[in-house]
C-alpha cells in the first residue's frame, strides 16, 4: 500500500476520484435542479482529467467540447423550458428512498466485486504511453468506418426527430386559415 | 512522447532495484505512470459512478433529473474503456473509439430526451416521473 502511495499519478487519481464522487452524489441529492447540473459539470470535468492522466487526450477533450460545451446547455436549457421547481422546500426525490439505495449498493457490490476478484492487483503499464490522436482517426476510418457511418446516422435521426418532436404544430384552424392564404 | 514507450509489464523487483541504486548515490530513470496504477481503482470508480446512476434514476421524480442520472451512468461507462484500453497492450484505438462513440450517442439521447420531455410538459404542465400515470392500471 506504501507503493501505492509512492506514485505520483496515484495521488492525482485519488484527488480526481475524490472530486468525481463528492460531484456525483451532489448530482443526485441536491434539491435544486441547477446545482445538480453545475455539478455534473465537475464530474465531468473531472472524468476528462482522468482521462488526460490515462493520456487518452483526445477522449478528454471530446468529452469537455460535447458534454460540458453542448450538453449541459441543452441540459440547463431543458431545466429553465420546463419551468422544473427550483425552490428549497420542493419535493425532489420520491419516497421511500431506501429501495432505490438498496438497488445501487447492491450494484455497486456485484460490479465492483466482479472487477475486485477478475483483475485482483493487475497494473495499468500503459499510463505514459498512449494512443495517438493519429492511430484514433485511422482506426475510426478503417476498423470502426461502419460503427462510425452508424453512428452518424443516429446523429442525423436524432436531429430530424428532435426538430420534429419539439417543434409546435399547428392548431387545426391555424393551418386552414395558412392554406387559404396560400390559395389567395 | 517515445521516452516513456514500454512493451513489456515492469516486474516490481524494478521498484527495489531503484531504492537500492538511490541507496548506492544512483538514479534510475523510471518513466513517470505506469507502476503499481491498478486497473481496479478505475474500475471501482467506474462502478460508484453507476451506482450513483442508477440511484439517482430510480428516486428523483422530474424527468430532467432522470436524464442527468443517466449521463452519470455513461460516463461510468466511457472511465471503464478508456482504463481497459490503457489496460490491454493489444487494444488498437478501440476502448477510446467506443469511448467517443458513447459520447455521441450520449448527446443523440439527450436532443431527443429533452424534446419528449419538453412535449410532456407542453401536454400535461408537469415534468414528473410519477404524475405519467395515464397507462397505469
Amino acid at each position: 500500500m506504501s507503493d501505492w502511495f509512492s506514485e505520483p499519478a496515484n495521488w492525482v487519481f485519488l484527488v480526481l476520484a475524490l472530486v468525481i464522487a463528492v460531484s456525483a452524489v451532489r448530482v443526485v441529492t441536491s434539491t435544486n435542479v441547477v446545482h445538480s447540473a453545475l455539478f455534473l459539470v465537475l464530474a465531468l470535468g473531472a472524468t476528462a482529467g482522468l482521462f488526460l492522466l490515462l493520456s487518452a487526450e483526445f477522449v478528454a477533450w471530446v468529452l469537455v467540447l460535447v458534454y460540458i460545451g453542448a450538453v449541459i446547455v441543452l441540459f440547463l436549457f431543458g431545466i429553465m423550458i420546463t419551468r422544473a421547481p427550483t425552490g428549497p422546500n420542493v419535493e425532489m426525490d420520491h419516497r421511500p428512498r431506501a429501495p432505490a439505495a438498496m438497488a445501487a449498493f447492491l450494484m455497486f457490490i456485484v460490479t465492483a466485486g466482479s472487477g475486485l476478484t477478475a483483475f485482483g492487483d493487475q497494473e495499468i503499464t500503459r499510463l505514459g504511453d498512449g494512443t495517438s490522436t493519429e492511430l484514433i482517426g485511422e482506426q475510426l476510418l478503417q476498423r470502426f468506418v461502419i460503427p462510425f457511418e452508424v453512428v452518424s446516422f443516429v446523429l442525423l435521426a436524432a436531429l430530424i426527430g428532435g426538430i420534429t418532436l419539439a417543434r409546435r404544430d399547428a392548431s387545426p384552424a391555424e393551418e386552414e386559415a395558412t392554406e387559404e392564404e396560400v390559395q389567395a | 512522447m517515445p521516452l516513456l514507450r514500454r512493451r513489456k509489464p515492469r516486474k516490481k523487483r524494478c521498484r527495489h532495484d531503484s531504492k537500492e541504486l538511490e541507496a548506492r548515490g544512483l538514479e534510475l530513470r523510471i518513466p513517470e505512470g505506469g507502476e503499481l496504477v491498478l486497473l481496479n481503482q478505475f474500475l471501482i470508480l467506474g462502478a460508484l459512478l453507476f451506482s450513483l446512476g442508477v440511484y439517482g434514476l430510480l428516486v428523483r421524480r422530474n424527468a430532467v433529473m432522470v436524464l442527468l442520472s443517466i449521463e452519470l451512468m455513461l460516463n461510468a461507462v466511457n472511465v471503464n474503456l478508456v482504463a481497459f484500453e490503457s489496460f490491454l497492450r493489444n487494444a488498437g484505438a478501440g476502448g477510446q473509439i467506443f469511448a467517443i462513440f458513447v459520447i455521441t450517442v450520449a448527446a443523440a439521447e439527450v436532443g431527443i430526451g429533452l424534446a419528449i420531455i419538453l412535449l410532456i410538459f407542453r401536454n400535461r404542465t408537469s415534468a414528473n416521473v410519477d404524475e405519467l400515470d395515464l397507462m397505469k392500471w
